[in-house]
């Protein structure tokens, strides 16, 4: 079977939000026959684990997540919560999106994406062919440049991704090729394309949100919004084989433990969204596999550099320097993530691991003492909007009293940290599912990224991300994000304690998942691999 | 009917309606300032960490949010009088088809709950006067007392523990009705739910009829019934039990509030969908239309079940129902 038992490495949380990033690694074909690369289009790799046991085709698949509500939605590009990119991410499909073990571009909708005549500011983008939408509608480059305006003229959250756009100059070649012509160039474009697909779905140009239709391997049958989503097979979808369900419904819950509950009693066969103290119950009932992934997903901790007191360096340094990554690793996460010294993208083929960053109080306390800040008081602005946050704010505050600072936490809910002061609290946190590291930058490190909690402003910085997007070379751009990584580590204005895990369970009547490391729940919604056995 | 006591009830029904309307409309108001005090708004809830100062002020324009309260309130209570509650804030729908199967599937948690709840209640304390001092009667004060102090919710959870999760797998742990079928289709969703509401409510119930039996039992005529050699069980159905109703009543319907809104903790462990969750949801999400509507269909339930409750305690009363 494919499940793999991730059981030793504990690592929490679930990081929700910008969830959709990640990818749908949806190319892997996760066991279950072989059926998958058959078809002839050179669908997504097939990384096939190993034989699967019996599967079968059909069945009625019943999956479970938490965090919606009733302003759910079916709009391909208004998806805010796990459980709305669950449902668009089925619907419809991205360009291209990155694999599971978030190292590898996977073709999807396009087939191509290079540069034309190497230019780095032109991107040729060539679409699969024969591929339709639910409605029998072929996918043309129309649907593509629809939804590049679409997501631009909603100021959709796609904009960052899709890079600076020359809306002008963006145009179709013929019917199955686009021009995206960028303002400034942007090097790996295909794999910043790939980072966020939830974000860049492809809709038609005759895109009804009251009638989806889209190209995923699941169309619409029928959604009340705050409570389930049904869906039914495509017949047409370009994937052969796929999907092997013949319906997918998907479940609003409140909460993780009736979410927990209903998987144990087998009214739902996937439950993503889980949090850790559910692990234990579902590892003693039977008929569940829990599935623990050791994600790249973060909950920095944000400080405004451009206000006191962070915004001298030497305090912010004092705050890394106090964090002991392991504690707060078994105590607010229970043990389900890895340590991580102030640097985010874990799984960037550019990552610098030998930055590294462990607890030394006594430098802490000289370096605040350097500053003028002895004896320490800040304000942690908290809430409750994903699993393991407040209970990191409150293990930091625990913690911060050795080197004599005192953390007052402000535990706000939800509504209200996401409201007017969202982006704009002294002392913080954020959360990120796994993003590689140039598209993490752009969106939270630049003056310009929409999600600059720190309100980082950093010339030479930004004008290092600028050189990196203009680099084609591999090794040189590896250079210039060294330095970045540097700057981030000894300057920047995020706390990251930890990589977290994402936790996600099935029932054994289903097979084809697999971990993933992009820190979206149910392998980035694979559900068209996954089949029932028997 | 037609005894004198009839124009007083008539009269004390349309003078309680009277001012249950006002009550409705002051409750309204009163709801409306309150959702708009919270920080945030529905925009800021609908958005989420989407939520950029353009895209904030965008999407509180196209949801007239940016109107006066005055104005907001005027236009929701002119439609609502004119049959129309409006639609959610936070998907476009209407209110009226979003809230009226989750009021009916509340509905009938409660009404099943309730009257469950009153004749086991109502038969259990009867049993326990009658057979004062005996096993039964202590050890279901005992039981009673115990299951009182429990939490609503650690009553739900026990019982899925018990007969759904680790102990016996009978019932399902989650109420996952689909959308547009209403509760009753599918009974086997509704069992745990109604059992942990009955669990809850019948203790009170218990109490107040073992008491006020126990009372009646102690009482004059009873002695002089059975003095005159009338059967004990004409004794206990035609003397004892209709005296002791009457407060027992108030007792039942005080639960039948009660469940009005305690059904929230219920519906949320069971993921039942009625108006608790509904109503969570919509505070959550500062929608305002839902809000209102499903506060003032809770209230209207109070006002009503009031009325009732103090009506047939009336008419259970007899000597009460003569005009003075």
């Amino acid at each position: 079977m494919n499940q793999s038992d991730n059981r030793g490495v504990p690592q929490p949380g679930v990081p929700r939000r910008r969830v959709l990033a990640g990818l749908a690694g949806v190319g892997v074909a996760a066991g279950a026959g072989s059926l998958l690369a058959a078809c002839g289009s050179s669908g997504p790799a097939t990384s096939a684990a190993g034989a699967s046991g019996k599967t079968r085709s059909g069945g009625n698949l019943m999956v479970g997540l938490t965090g919606g509500s009733s302003s759910d939605t079916l709009d391909p590009h208004k998806g805010i919560t796990d459980i709305d990119i669950s449902r668009i991410q089925t619907l419809y499909e991205p360009l291209v999106t990155l694999d599971i073990q978030a190292q590898k571009v996977q073709y999807m909708l396009a087939e191509e994406i290079s540069p034309q005549n190497g230019s780095l500011t032109d991107w040729v983008i060539r679409l699969r062919p024969g591929v339709t939408f639910h409605d029998g509608k072929p996918l043309t480059a129309d649907d593509v440049l629809f939804s590049i305006h679409r997501i631009i003229s909603l100021a959709a959250p796609g904009k960052i991704f899709m890079g600076p756009v020359d809306v002008n100059g963006t145009k179709k070649l013929d019917s199955t090729t686009v021009l995206v012509k960028l303002t400034s160039p942007i090097a790996a474009y295909a794999e910043q394309l790939a980072a966020a697909p939830f974000d860049l779905l492809i809709a038609p140009t005759t895109l009804n949100p009251a009638k989806p239709n889209g190209t995923g391997a699941f169309q619409y049958k029928s959604f009340t919004p705050g409570q389930r989503s049904v869906f039914t097979r495509n017949p047409r979808y370009w994937q052969h084989g796929l999907p092997y369900a013949d319906t997918l419904t998907i479940i609003d819950f409140a909460d993780t433990v009736s979410l927990a509950d209903a998987l144990t009693t087998g009214q739902v066969h996937a439950a993503g969204t889980l949090d850790p103290p559910q692990v234990p119950v579902l590892d003693n009932a039977g008929g569940v596999d829990v599935v623990v992934s050791k994600a790249g997903s973060i909950i920095p901790f944000t400080m405004r550099v451009d206000q006191p007191p962070f915004n001298d360096v030497r305090v912010r340094q004092a705050m890394r320097l106090l964090v002991n990554r392991p504690q707060m690793i078994d105590s607010a996460l229970d043990s389900y993530g890895t340590a991580a010294s102030d640097v985010f993208s874990l799984y960037d083929p550019d990552f610098d691991r030998s930055l590294v960053r462990e607890q030394d109080i006594p430098q802490a306390k000289s370096l605040l003492k350097q500053a003028g800040k002895e004896g320490l008081k800040v304000t942690l602005t908290t809430s409750a909007v994903l699993s393991g946050v407040v209970a990191m704010a409150t293990v930091l505050a625990e913690q911060a009293q050795a080197a004599g600072v005192t953390i007052s936490i402000k535990n706000v809910p939800p509504g209200t940290f996401f409201g007017p002061n969202y982006l704009q609290w002294n002392f913080s946190q954020d959360y990120y599912s796994y993003f590689p590291y140039l598209t993490q930058v752009a969106q939270s490190m630049l003056p310009g990224s929409p999600y600059n909690e720190t309100h980082n402003n950093d010339p030479r910085y930004t004008s290092l991300y600028n050189q990196a997007n203009a680099t084609a070379n591999d090794g040189l751009r590896k250079e210039i994000l060294s330095e970045m990584q540097q700057l981030d580590f000894n300057q920047g204005g995020y706390i990251i304690p930890a990589f977290t895990d994402t936790l996600d369970a099935y029932s054994t009547k289903i097979t084809g998942y697999a971990q993933s490391r992009l820190g979206q729940p149910l392998m980035n919604y694979g559900f068209a691999h996954f089949a029932f056995t028997g | 009917m037609n005894s004198p006591g009839a124009h007083p009830i008539a009269r004390l029904i349309r003078r309680r309606l009277a001012i249950g309307v006002i009550t409705l409309f002051l409750v309204s108001v009163v709801v409306f300032l309150a959702t708009e005090v919270l920080p945030g708004n529905a925009a800021y809830a609908i958005l989420g960490h989407n939520a950029t100062p353009a895209q904030v002020r965008s999407l509180e324009a196209a949801l007239h949010l940016n109107r006066g309260l005055f104005d907001q309130y005027w236009v929701w209570i002119s439609g609502l009088l004119a049959g129309n509650p409006g639609q959610s804030l936070a998907n476009g729908l209407p209110v009226w088809g979003y809230a009226e199967p989750r009021i009916i599937n509340s509905a009938v948690l409660v009404f099943v709950a309730g009257g469950l709840g009153a004749l086991i209640g109502v038969a259990v304390g009867a049993v326990a006067a009658l057979r004062k001092d005996s096993w039964f009667d202590h050890v279901t004060s005992v039981i009673v007392l115990t299951v009182t102090s429990l939490p609503e919710f650690v009553v739900a959870i026990a019982l899925i523990i018990l007969l759904s999760t680790v102990v016996w797998r009978v019932l399902p742990a989650v109420s996952l009705l689909a959308p547009g079928t209403y509760a009753w289709s599918q009974p086997e969703l509704l069992v745990l739910p109604v059992a942990t509401l009955v669990i809850v409510i019948v203790p009170y119930i218990v109490r107040m009829m073992r008491a006020a039996m126990v009372e009646a039992l102690e009482s004059d005529y009873v002695e002089m019934a059975r003095l005159k050699g009338v059967p004990e069980r004409r004794v206990v159905f035609v003397h004892a039990l209709p005296n002791a109703i009457a407060p027992t009543i108030q007792v039942i319907g005080l639960n039948f509030l009660y469940l009005a809104g305690g059904i929230v903790i219920v519906e949320y462990v069971f993921n039942f969908p009625g108006i608790g969750q509904a109503l969570v949801s919509a505070v959550n999400g500062r929608d305002i239309p839902v809000i209102q509507f499903i506060v003032l269909v809770l209230a209207a339930f109070y006002v009503v079940m009031n009325i009732a409750t103090d009506v047939i305690a009336l008419l259970a009363t007899p000597r009460r129902r003569i005009a003075r």
